[in-house]
């Protein structure tokens, strides 16, 4: 397996990761400021940037753009180290970790819809386990489960047809470097 | 949609199955759809520190202290709900009111949870009397 990276020079590389860094915060804002009538629930379009990032520059990528994603939209939004601080670097270091795995050992049997639905479970699990351990701290936290999931479910392959969209996309401009990133969709 | 086909594998049914199974599953934790015993009482907690327990068939509305300001709860019909909240996102405000046992209302950043039991109240342990100071009526 080629790696995505090797027809890439590395300014190229960061300059794009730096793209698509900048691509996930303006999607995280602009997702806090759209209603929301599920309390518990966002769509969490900012994991269409790490999405993005695995899919085409790799997976150091991807972690970066989600690390900087959470770390730049806890400052603008004046959330940085508040307990939401934490429910979300659980949440997306969990989910990249399980999309990066995926990924990894499953190319061929996973397309961008089922590992972002992956994502979009790690996430919503590791953020229960977080709060049950952080803010709850009782076994009550389980109610709270379907609440979750069944809007991330939805959420998950929503994100997962937008970033197939635009990977497809991607691979047909992009042929600098004879991208093989069709391919690999 | 057909060029859309062309990308689908099988893992993608696999993990959708499996989410399906779990987020089916998980209403029979919840008391979210109404599995729970009515809620006779409400434990609420702010910063893992029971401050008060009510029972929920008198209707009443009173302010607990949260982590960031005064939190105004109402209890109505047998329900209680966050009325009024000194936080950013007022998603316990819109979580409405919780009437099952089992169910519960969290603020994370005011730090707090009200947890509700269906068990009725031993009568030791009335709002007044558990740190009282706490709530303020």
């Amino acid at each position: 397996m080629r790696s995505p990276t090797k027809s890439m020079s590395k300014p190229q590389m960061l300059t794009r990761t730096a793209l698509l860094a900048g691509f996930g915060v303006v999607m995280f804002l602009f997702e806090s400021l759209l209603p929301h009538p599920l309390p518990w629930a966002k769509p969490g379009l900012a994991n269409i940037a790490t999405l993005l990032a695995l899919y085409w520059l790799g997976a150091a990528s991807a972690w970066a753009v989600t690390l900087l994603r959470i770390l730049l939209g806890s400052f603008f939004l004046g959330s940085f180290l508040n307990p939401g601080f934490w429910l979300s670097l659980a949440g997306g270091v969990a989910s990249v970790a399980v999309m990066t795995l995926l990924k990894k050992f499953g190319e061929k049997q996973f397309s961008v819809i089922g590992i972002s639905l992956a994502g979009a479970l790690a996430h919503v699990l590791a953020q229960i386990i977080v709060a049950g351990f952080l803010i709850v701290r009782r076994w009550e936290i389980v109610y709270l489960l379907p609440v979750m999931l069944w809007p991330a479910l939805f959420a998950g392959v929503v994100v997962g047809l937008a970033a197939l969209f635009l990977l497809e996309r991607l691979s047909r401009l992009h042929d600098d470097a004879k991208s093989d990133l069709g391919n690999r969709l | 949609m057909k060029t859309l086909v062309k990308y689908l594998r099988p893992g993608d049914g696999v993990v959708l199955v499996l989410f399906a199974a779990l987020a089916i599953g998980s209403f029979r934790f919840g008391s979210f759809v109404g599995a729970g015993d009515a809620g006779l009482a409400a434990i609420i907690t702010v910063n893992h520190r029971e401050v008060a327990t009510v029972e929920l068939n008198k209707a009443s509305a009173f302010n607990v202290q949260g982590a960031l300001g005064e939190i105004t709860l109402q209890i109505e019909k047998n329900s209680i709900r966050v009325r009024r909240s000194a936080c950013p996102n007022q998603v316990c405000v819109k979580q409405g009111a919780a009437r099952r046992s089992g169910e519960i209302l969290v603020c994370v950043p005011n730090r707090l949870v009200i947890l509700l039991r269906g068990e009725s109240l031993p009568s030791d342990r009335m709002p007044q009397e558990s740190r009282g100071d706490a709530v303020t009526h």
